[in-house]
């Protein structure tokens, strides 16, 4: 017996190496904010629920991604269980319990004024994702000053000429390379966003930024500083 | 035979766990490559773009300098424009250093803007001047100097020596490891030198050379030190206890306006006030107080800031244009004298919806276009003005006069003509002068505010 119980765990670590490497195959759930859910909602954020909700045992129906008349009780039963609100519906409180960043209402904002026809929420809307990628730990004033770094790019004649080409130019944010961009903003981002868009720039005219306590090119210092603001130096 | 048996279980398990992992290695290997070579087949695809249009945009400047019908030469010198407007877009999609794309960048934006601004010229009945022609030429010979460097580093690219997600990778990696990559990206040093020999192009454009640098024209006065620029923060602020604030030192601002920033602590919001060194103008006042309800009305919000910039001496501003987002009013003036609007002074002013409060203040635009103006009379009346616009709007609620800036920031006398076609509202801007339409606005009206586009 005692001789052959290292083997035991030995095969005993093998099979757990077995189920990681098996789980790392699984598609990575997705920490991107969740919209609201209710009877008749479809898709994966409705997978993503049921399979939360079948592994506290709450639902036992399959994962089919539509909210259903099965996973609705088992949504009312977790809210009861959980003290929230009981009415069936997957919003901001219930996500939070259930481990998720609930989206809110903004994108219900950002498709009403688009119908509008017009495409200045899509502008505040990636600006404020780039303020939240770039400067999130920054002054308030910073903000502003980063979605204005932004917007001078857009109307000077050596960088690309739109908001979109900007921020998604290879190379010119580090934030966009790596995902951080794609991380839901706060209102204070949004904010700083629409301020630049009405006009707002404490950098005048400002068309680089950078943090000098981290690695930069060279090059970057032989632009005319403007100001600096919290951690980030402006040049032009 | 108990011992033996015993090897069995975690032998077959580790050949297997050996199995899986190398087929897992493998396969994300090969995603990974291919996933590459999509990317490498993006960026290939934006360079031939680049190169096919600089050489169509070189061959297009070409024809219109020989072409003799104005006709003829405004559809050449507009497929220029389109041209140089993608080349410019194709080379940004790729993984340049800013430095190394930053002339060239510019060198397409110029081009195809002063060809769109010479085919308006022409459509505006003025034949291209003989220096506008030198101009053009010139600028078809660095487009060919282009392209010949653009085949060589294409040469590289089909050689293997150049690989464009290489790129990207080794420019991170020297990033992280803090150093200057050992070798440029791609040889385009020649290029830049080259580029450098561009005379500097003023004309009536956008991208022209004078918008930047533009000097500042509203700016009167005595020059001011940093201590009077200090003494002045508070008569800036609005809605704060005098007695209960702390002025930072400040600190020198080396902008478009040069000038001095103080940061005051509130206990209720951190402000930034900018401060011209000329005169002790207010350029910039940002507060980053949270708004949370909304209680006065719109109404009310853009009388306070009304009030609030004739006491800090912006005098006669009319609002032109309010928004209210997140309990915040954005409302913006424009300076009006003698029922003249003129746009291009414009302030916009932040309004807290709780208490009024004055949250941002922004005259940078002013205080760079702000002057002494020569009011001529218009030529036409307005009158005249209605009835041109009639012709395409159904109904005209509003006329005056109004002076607005070109997109090279020129300043143009117009009647500003608010009218309706069908359910949807324009504004048409009609030359005081010629009588000639300048500008077309369409507006939209919603709860939260008006929109011009």
């Amino acid at each position: 017996m005692k001789r052959r119980s290292p083997y035991y765990i030995l095969s005993g670590i093998v099979l757990l190496l077995l189920i990681l490497a098996l789980a790392v195959r699984e598609p990575v759930e997705t920490t991107a904010a969740q919209p609201t859910l209710y009877w008749g909602s479809r898709g994966r954020s409705v997978s993503l629920l049921q399979r939360k909700l079948a592994s506290w045992g709450y639902y036992d129906g399959r994962v089919d991604g539509i909210y259903g008349s099965d996973t609705y009780r088992a949504v009312v039963e977790f809210q009861r269980k959980n003290r929230l609100r009981v009415d069936g519906i997957v919003g901001r409180e219930t996500w939070a319990a259930l481990g998720y960043q609930w989206a809110g209402s903004r994108q219900n904002v950002v498709r009403a004024a688009t119908t509008a026809g017009s495409t200045r929420s899509n502008d505040v809307e990636m600006l404020a994702r780039l303020v939240h990628a770039e400067a999130r730990a920054e002054p308030y004033e910073g903000q502003v000053a980063v979605a204005a770094v932004v917007l001078n790019r857009v109307n000077s004649p050596s960088f690309p000429n739109s908001i979109s080409g900007v921020i998604y130019q290879p190379l010119a944010f580090e934030s966009v390379a790596n995902g951080q961009f794609n991380l839901p903003p706060t209102e204070e981002n949004y904010r700083a966003a629409r301020s630049a868009i009405n006009g707002w720039d404490p950098t005048h005219g400002a068309l680089y930024f950078w943090n000098p306590s981290k690695p930069v090119s060279r090059w970057i210092w032989s632009r005319r500083i403007v100001r600096r603001i919290g951690n980030h130096v402006f040049g032009i | 035979m108990k011992i033996n048996r015993s090897w069995i279980i975690p032998l077959v398990l580790a050949l297997v766990l050996v199995g899986i992992t190398a087929y897992w290695g493998y396969d994300q290997y090969r995603e990974k490559e291919q996933l590459q070579i999509y990317m490498g087949n993006t960026f290939q695809r934006s360079f031939y773009e680049l190169v096919e249009r600089i050489e169509e945009m070189q061959v297009l400047i070409g024809k219109s300098l020989v072409s003799t019908s104005p006709r003829q030469n405004i559809l050449l010198l507009t497929d220029v424009w389109s041209h140089a407007n993608t080349a410019q877009a194709e080379l940004n999609r790729l993984p340049l250093a800013a430095q190394t794309v930053y002339d060239v960048s510019k060198f397409l934006s110029q081009t195809g803007d002063f060809a769109h601004t010479m085919a308006k010229q022409n459509a505006d009945g003025k034949v291209l001047t003989a220096e506008e022609r030198q101009t053009l030429s010139e600028l078809r010979q660095h487009a060919i100097r282009i392209t010949e460097l653009l085949h060589e580093v294409e040469n590289e690219v089909l050689a293997g020596r150049v690989n464009w997600v290489e790129m990207v990778k080794s420019t991170r990696r020297a990033l992280r490891e803090e150093q200057e990559r050992d070798k440029p990206d791609i040889n385009l040093d020649d290029l830049s030198d080259d580029l450098s020999k561009v005379p500097t192009l003023i004309y009536d454009g956008p991208f022209s050379d004078h918008i930047n640098e533009r000097k500042p024209e509203g700016l009167r006065g005595e020059e001011v030190s940093r201590e009077t620029a200090r003494e002045k923060v508070r008569d800036f602020l609005d809605g704060v206890d005098g007695a209960n604030i702390s002025v930072s030192e400040g600190t020198t601002v080396n902008g478009r306006i040069p000038g001095y920033n103080f940061q005051v602590e509130t206990g209720n919001g951190v402000y930034s006030v900018d401060i011209s060194k000329k005169g002790g103008f207010l350029v910039t006042l940002i507060n980053n107080r949270k708004v949370q309800s909304g209680k006065i009305s719109r109404d009310q919000a853009v009388k306070k800031a009304q009030e609030y910039l004739e006491r800090i001496d912006y005098t006669d501003m009319e609002p032109t244009f309010s928004e209210i987002k997140d309990n915040i009013a954005y409302i913006s003036f424009a300076y009006q004298k003698d029922d003249i609007i003129f746009y291009p002074d414009i302030i916009n002013v932040q309004i807290a919806m709780d208490n009024g409060q004055v949250l941002a203040v922004e005259a940078q635009n002013y205080l760079m276009s702000h002057k002494e103006r020569e009011i001529k009379e218009a030529e036409i009346t307005e009158e005249e003005a209605r009835e041109l616009a009639s012709a395409t709007l159904d109904e005209i609620e509003n006329v005056r006069l109004a002076v607005i800036p070109t997109s090279s920031l020129r300043e143009v006398f117009t009647y500003e003509v608010r009218g309706k076609a069908g359910d949807e509202l324009y504004i048409i801007y009609i030359n005081a002068e010629t009588g000639n339409e300048e500008q077309i606005l369409k507006v939209i009206l919603s709860e939260t505010g008006t929109l011009a586009l």
